[in-house]
């Protein structure tokens, strides 16, 4: 089956490096949610695989967290930023290949980088628990693979520009910025003392914020008005909402360190960011609310990543007060706000980008749609589970540990029933993951001219007798 | 594999590549400029002024590593040599790995 409609040789001729990203990043995908799985079953069976000392819990967490964010968010949101540049360029991705060699060494460095947190050398950072010996090379192979993105950018045929554009010019050129900067001053020259979970956490809230957040907003703002065929409504707002990211995003950092020996004002900047931030999350709500109107299943992961996005910001404010912050901190809500965040919000994003971008890259259309329906569900079913299942675990802890006649081996018991449930969640999630991988593979085999196997082929293909 | 309709992309300079390497450094290279020039050493990395000799290994980074490689070499050395500790009450030292032979001995036939 070919698609007609939409294919056009800009695509076609700049397919290559977004394939390889693409593919990479749903492979690191599996990777991670099976490492995932592991670190959940640990959480209630500490006994799971503790004699291997390659996977107790501190390193499989790591492990997940690193190959999920560096491996699956950062090659998608390249690829499919990358695609929206070229796209909106009017001409085929100049330098391929340079964004190919950047992928290649980017993938093996974060296979380096999972050796070597494997091995004990994790750095114990959020976000940055990459060894610091592959992060100068995942520096220089960002910049090898924003290369034709940024050439797209500049070179762009059409002096006007987009909300797509903006976000995704802005997410290729911040991460190096805010990378080089804590790479220096948590690893060259570290900084001293509470300096360092300071900055630790600014960087941890600019990959969110001004990295991870702004790849996936690029791919929303191009897919909802080409699905839908309407123009954003209030779309002479989404400027404002973007530099309001760019400005504040950054500056909420401080929110993770509510109550800790840290300067006042740091929290307190952090509060006010959040809040102004809102504004950022209630212009991108308008702009994208078509998305919430139905269509195809692009849109509709579109829409669940556009609802985790705009809970996740609600939450992120209400929760850097202090007087809620008792409540929820150092609990498994931090857990449930991260993966509302990262998966709830910017992986459901590029799912969908991913849904609307192949058949366009590739000329094909999807393989299997039953493995597409699959996916929509056991992610949709399986990130419900999962926060309400830590929401419900974090409330347990919070009352235990505000009550002193509880003991802690009181509310381990009391948050075992929704820690097994968690993992269920995972299982889901990493079903669904597995379904999208070989959906995804079948349809690269068919652009290979490689026999996909039997159970891809359409049923008249396959009963048609060899001539 | 190759769509014959594409159209081939326009060819880039080494120059607007290696350009854009440097915009994205900027910051880094900025970082490196201003903070790591003028940074203070940390206090406990400071030789103090008048340290008395027993004390002059601690002073600085470089004192403190010498004195534990010599400490781990002569732990070394003794953990595979024999020489008396004390030759009148019969105390002596030999190598580990002796040590954990004769206690197996010692205890084998309890």
């Amino acid at each position: 089956m070919t698609m007609k409609s939409e294919y056009s040789s800009t695509d076609s001729a700049s397919r290559w490096p977004l394939l390889v990203l693409l593919i990479s990043g749903a492979c690191w995908l599996v990777v991670s949610g099976a490492l995932a799985l592991i670190a959940s079953i640990q959480l209630h069976t500490p006994s799971f695989m503790a004699v291997c000392p390659v996977f107790t819990y501190g390193r499989t967490v790591e492990l997940a967290e690193t190959s999920f964010v560096y491996g699956w968010l950062a090659n998608a949101g390249l690829g499919l930023a990358t695609w929206v540049l070229g796209r909106l360029s009017g001409e085929p991705l100049r330098a391929q290949n340079w964004a190919i060699a950047g992928a290649v060494f980017w993938n093996l460095a974060v296979a380096g980088a999972l050796v070597g947190v494997a091995l004990g050398d994790a750095t114990g950072f959020a976000l940055l628990g990459l060894p610091g010996y592959v992060q100068l090379i995942l520096f220089f192979s960002y910049g090898a693979i924003a290369v034709p993105g940024l050439l797209a950018w500049a070179g762009r045929l059409r002096s006007v520009s987009f909300a797509s554009h903006w976000y995704a010019a802005a997410a290729l050129f911040l991460f190096p910025w805010f990378l080089s900067v804590a790479h220096v001053m948590l690893f060259s020259a570290p900084v001293r003392g509470v300096l360092q979970p300071i900055v630790a956490g600014w960087y941890a809230q600019c990959v969110w914020t001004l990295w991870l957040a702004p790849l996936a907003l690029s791919v929303a703002y191009y897919v909802v008005p080409k699905v839908t065929g309407k123009v954003l409504p209030s779309y002479e707002f989404a400027s404002l909402g973007f530099w309001c990211l760019v400005v504040v995003g950054g500056l909420t950092g401080g929110r993770h360190l509510v109550g800790g020996p840290v300067p006042a004002w740091i929290a307190s900047i952090a509060v006010v960011s959040c809040a102004l931030l809102f504004f950022h999350t209630f212009v991108v709500f308008l702009n994208l609310r078509g998305a919430f109107s139905g269509g195809g299943i692009a849109v509709k992961f579109i829409a669940f990543g556009l609802a985790a996005y705009v809970l996740g910001a609600l939450v992120d404010a209400i929760t850097s007060f202090h007087s809620v912050a008792l409540y929820t901190q150092f609990t498994y809500f931090d857990e449930a706000q991260r993966q509302l965040a990262l998966y709830g919000a910017a992986s459901s994003m590029l799912f969908g980008g991913i849904y609307f971008a192949l058949p366009r890259i590739t000329g094909k259309a999807w393989l299997n749609a039953n493995l597409v329906r699959a996916h929509l569900v056991l992610v949709i079913v399986g990130l419900v589970l999962l926060i309400g299942s830590y929401c419900t675990a974090a409330s347990a802890q919070s009352h235990g540990t505000l009550a002193p006649s509880i003991s802690f081996a009181t509310i381990t018991e009391q948050t075992r029933l929704s820690l097994v449930v968690a993992t269920a969640a995972q299982g889901l999630l990493l079903l669904g993951n597995i379904a999208f991988l070989a959906n995804f593979y079948g349809t690269a085999c068919e652009i290979l001219n490689i026999s996909a196997p039997a159970w891809f082929k359409p049923a008249p293909a396959m009963e048609t007798p060899a001539s | 594999m190759t769509d014959p309709n594409a159209s081939s992309p326009r060819p880039v300079s080494l120059l607007a590549v290696v350009a854009i390497f440097v915009l994205l450094s900027v910051f880094g290279l900025v970082t490196v400029r201003v903070y790591t020039r003028h940074r203070a050493p940390a206090p406990q990395n400071l030789a103090p002024d008048n340290l008395s000799k027993d004390l002059a290994w601690r002073s600085t980074p470089e004192a403190r590593r010498e004195a534990l490689a010599k400490l781990r070499e002569a732990q070394a050395h003794q953990g595979a040599s024999y020489a008396w500790v004390n030759q009148k009450d019969g105390v002596v030292q030999l190598p580990i790995e002796r040590a954990m032979q004769l206690v197996v001995e010692e205890h084998a036939g309890k």
